[in-house]
């Protein structure tokens, strides 16, 4: 079978986009969860070069992660001084970012499993706690916070990607400005996806 | 953090202890002054702790890094494993000694009980024979003590070579840095503080490669990175979450979430 036939079979089988193959009848925020799971599984057991993998992951991303959102509160208040455009790129540059950094981190194929724990109700949403379970039986807790319905911040061990973006960002912006942030990010864009083909060659 | 190298530990051993009181005073003071939310990355000191970050960062990618991966190539994961798992039986008695001193009783009994089973059973601790059967290392240190005992925002620290830290939990790191030296007596030399510091690097190389892909800013994302996984062994695992809505920039905005 072609690597393209193998692609589109694993689209159908699994979903492209939004919550994929998971059990009906679970709550909504898990079932987006365990099929992104099952995404990034597949993604990295598929052989896939750092650009397919990257198509992949385009609609996806946007479509389980509320980025609207998780730039305003990376960038704190400094957002509403931003014009509509410079938060639209901002939006954009980081889409690109979390795309190429999935891309980075299930390049192949995984060591780990991903396992669902529960679904608790959070302050703002649905929090899917969620665990890694590493092949000599060390866990790695992995809690998604939901708001409407999208992922806004996924808490890794205790460390929140949210805060590190947030503390990120508003240094740069802070002391560069906010045109440097774009330069910034799409500086680590192309960092990861030359990391990501630079694997096959 | 870092373990320490053979020439800190003697350093840090002969440092008076009126000294290491001092600097506790200072940094409660400075802590207790503040008005911030607590848990929150206090960084008085930026402007030292960025100089020394660039010049730590400087050494670890040319000399450190290089020393650290080379080791990865060379040994298989089993020793590095064991290796680690050794050093971090002997650190179980600190952890020990907090949980008790934080009121916690049965994480100090079950520390206690890994060191006698990996000790034992585990061959001198090679083998992390505790976890397996159950055991789970408490993680307790004396910054997480002193945090339960009310120092909550302490000035965060940078420190050449040592990696991230701050006033209230550099002392629980350099009797961390010590346990080793203390229990094995004078079989310790420098060879075995090699072996413990490179062997630590090597463990944390997915981290900063991860740190190195993901930061547009390594010394702020470090930072947060140290005071969240801070936070996250303060409260055994439980801390709460930050989630940034309450910006006064968003109050008007996400008043229908509360």
């Amino acid at each position: 079978m072609s690597a393209g036939a193998r692609y589109w079979l694993s689209l159908l089988l699994l979903g492209a986009l939004g919550a994929g193959a998971a059990e009906p009848g679970l709550p909504s925020a898990t079932r987006q969860v365990a099929g992104f799971h099952e995404q990034l599984t597949a993604i990295a057991s598929g052989a896939l070069a750092g650009e397919q993998r990257r198509e992949r992951l385009a609609p996806i991303v946007p479509a389980l992660f509320d980025l609207p959102l998780i730039c305003r509160l990376s960038v704190g208040r400094r957002w509403r001084e931003l014009e509509p455009q410079q938060q639209a790129e901002l939006g954009a540059a980081l889409g690109q970012v979390v795309t190429a950094t999935y891309a980075d981190r299930f390049a192949g194929p995984m060591t780990a499993r991903f396992e669902i724990l529960e679904e608790v109700a959070g302050r703002r949403g649905p929090v899917v706690k969620a665990r890694i379970v590493r092949q000599d039986g060390t866990t790695v807790p992995l809690d998604y916070h939901f708001r409407e319905g999208k992922i806004y911040n996924v808490v890794a061990d205790g460390v929140s990607d949210l805060s590190l973006r947030r503390a990120d960002y508003s240094d740069v912006l802070k002391r560069e400005g906010f045109e440097a942030l774009l330069v910034h990010l799409a500086a680590q864009r192309a960092r990861l996806e030359k990391e990501n083909d630079g694997a096959e060659n | 953090m870092a373990p320490k190298t053979d020439c800190q530990l003697r350093a840090a051993q002969h440092r008076p202890l009126a000294v290491l009181i001092l600097l506790l005073l200072a940094g409660l003071l400075g802590g207790c002054v503040s008005s911030v939310p607590a848990y929150g990355p206090g960084d008085p000191l930026e402007g030292a702790n960025r100089v020394s970050y660039q010049v730590s960062d400087f050494i670890d990618r040319r000399a450190l890094v290089p020393i650290a991966r080379g080791y990865s190539r060379i040994t298989p994961s089993w020793w590095r494993t064991g290796v680690g798992n050794f050093f971090s039986n002997l650190r179980n008695i600190d952890s020990a000694v907090n949980g008790l001193l934080q009121g916690k009783p049965g994480k100090a009994g079950t520390d206690l009980a890994r060191v006698l089973v990996n000790s034992t059973v585990g061959i001198a601790g090679l083998i992390d024979v505790g976890t397996r059967v159950g055991l789970m290392h408490g993680e307790e240190d004396l910054g997480q003590t002193l945090a339960v005992w009310g120092y909550h925002r302490p000035p965060y620290l940078f420190l050449p070579a040592g990696g991230p830290s701050s006033v209230r939990d550099l002392p629980g790191s350099v009797i961390q840095g010590a346990m080793p030296r203390l229990l094995i007596g004078s079989t310790y030399n420098i060879w075995v503080g090699l072996l413990d510091a490179i062997n630590a690097r090597a463990s944390a190389l997915a981290l900063t490669d991860a740190r190195d892909s993901s930061a547009l800013d390594g010394y702020a994302f470090t930072k947060d990175a140290f005071f969240q996984r801070r936070k996250f062994l303060i409260f055994d695992g439980d801390p709460p979450i930050e989630d940034f809505f309450d910006d006064e920039a968003f109050d008007e905005e996400y008043e229908d979430d509360d």
